[in-house]
């Protein structure tokens, strides 16, 4: 097999994840028994392990088809993929709620400055600011570790097109403005701003869907060692409060002058969802897919075993 | 045909990032190749280098989006006619 294309035993398929191509091929569990096999063993020896000769054939050819596997007289000089993930952040992303005058939005960017933090998601779930405010308020980005920032805002008409255009010509870190609730105006996709009918409270209080995978080589090292959802995430609600996602009702206290998020990364109880990984939870730990998901649900630790906690029922 | 696309890239501001020489010698479709600032196309922000931070000593800070989602959040395309229903 390709360094990069890894296959993952699941309890009913496998899968196979070709990370340079960012897709999944479905597999049978009996092909990535035979992976297994083909590592240790030569084509030659493996072929006599198996019952039929057609069978093993139609695998082998199936691979090296899809691009997946190539024979070789040397498998030593294609070691596997290391599967180490090292970030240098303390925190890598955080989303922040925000309503004029809540908190000291100025002081929360330096915070995350501290804390080297690189992607930002600003949620504006109030119409009360208008496009000097959000300039000046986004000004708070510049001189700090913050690469991107995607804006999701409720539909306010004191902020016109021309305030989106001026905003994102004036910070070039703001990667995408998501306008909710909004159908009278058209989208500029080319500078990704969207208006949408959907209700930004309603979007928010959704967990993120369970059919949607994402695969690319960081994502997949990082689900073998953590939670990829809150591992190294600060999430600050509209009312300061601070937490490991907004869709949680517990909190770490709220941001203040007394209570900064210097030391957050710190805090044993803040970092405890961070290490959680798709393998260590009951309910995904069998799913081939476990490390290209993303489960926003909060978990729950009984006899030592994590479960989600699923309001519906399923995943 | 080329040298009008050409004529009206250059009255449109728009610069061939081959000489005239060179032209003469490629292929027609180098022709309807412009340059652009990187800065005027979203999704090469990528490669512009911006910021700065004094903290870290940095002045270097590309920008670039996150491999994965940040939050729940995840909008999806809807079909026109569910979209029609709603209003």
């Amino acid at each position: 097999m390709y360094a990069h294309c890894i296959p993952v035993q699941g309890s009913e398929r496998g899968a196979i994840y070709d990370l340079n191509k960012e897709k999944i091929l479905y597999v049978p569990k009996s092909m990535i028994d035979l992976i297994g096999y083909l590592k240790k063993f030569t084509i030659k020896e493996c072929r006599e392990m198996v019952d039929s000769d057609e069978y093993f054939n139609e695998y082998v050819d199936y691979l090296i088809e899809h691009d997946m596997a190539f024979k070789t007289n040397t498998p030593m000089r294609f070691p596997d993929l290391d599967l180490a993930f090292h970030s240098h952040e303390r925190i890598s992303n955080a989303v922040i709620e925000y309503t004029a005058g809540a908190y000291d939005i100025r002081a929360l960017f330096h915070d995350l400055n501290l804390l080297r933090c690189k992607h930002v998601e600003l949620r504006l779930p109030k119409p009360d600011m208008d496009g000097i405010q959000l300039k000046q308020m986004l000004r708070n980005s510049n001189s700090t570790t913050i690469r991107s920032i995607d804006i999701h805002m409720v539909y306010s008409e004191i902020v016109g097109d021309k305030d989106f255009h001026a905003l994102l010509d004036d910070n070039k870190k703001v990667r995408s403005i998501t306008v909710y609730g909004s159908k009278s105006r058209t989208s500029d996709y080319t500078r990704n701003l969207h208006y949408v009918l959907n209700d930004l409270e309603i979007e928010t209080r959704k967990h993120f869907p369970a059919n949607v995978f994402v695969v690319n080589m960081k994502f997949f090292t990082e689900s073998h060692h953590h939670n990829v959802y809150y591992h190294k995430k600060v999430c600050i609600d509209r009312t300061g409060a601070i937490k490991n996602c907004l869709l949680h009702s517990k909190s770490f206290g709220t941001f203040s002058e007394a209570n900064r998020l210097q030391d957050i990364d710190k805090d044993p109880e803040f970092t405890k969802l961070w290490n959680i990984r798709p393998d260590d939870i009951e309910e995904v730990r069998e799913l081939e897919a476990r490390y290209a998901m993303l489960f926003s649900q909060d978990i729950k630790c009984e006899d030592g075993k994590y479960y989600l906690i699923e309001p519906s029922g399923k995943i | 045909m080329a040298n009008n696309k050409k004529q009206s890239s250059e009255n449109s501001n728009l610069e061939s990032p081959f000489l005239e020489e060179l032209l003469v010698k490629l292929p027609i479709g180098f022709r309807f190749m412009v340059k652009t600032e990187t800065e005027s196309i979203g999704e090469l922000y990528r490669r512009v280098r911006f910021s700065q931070s004094r903290l870290h000593q940095s002045k270097q800070y590309m920008n670039y989006a996150s491999f994965k989602p940040l939050s729940n959040i995840l909008l999806q395309e809807q079909d026109p006619e569910t979209e029609h229903t709603h209003e």
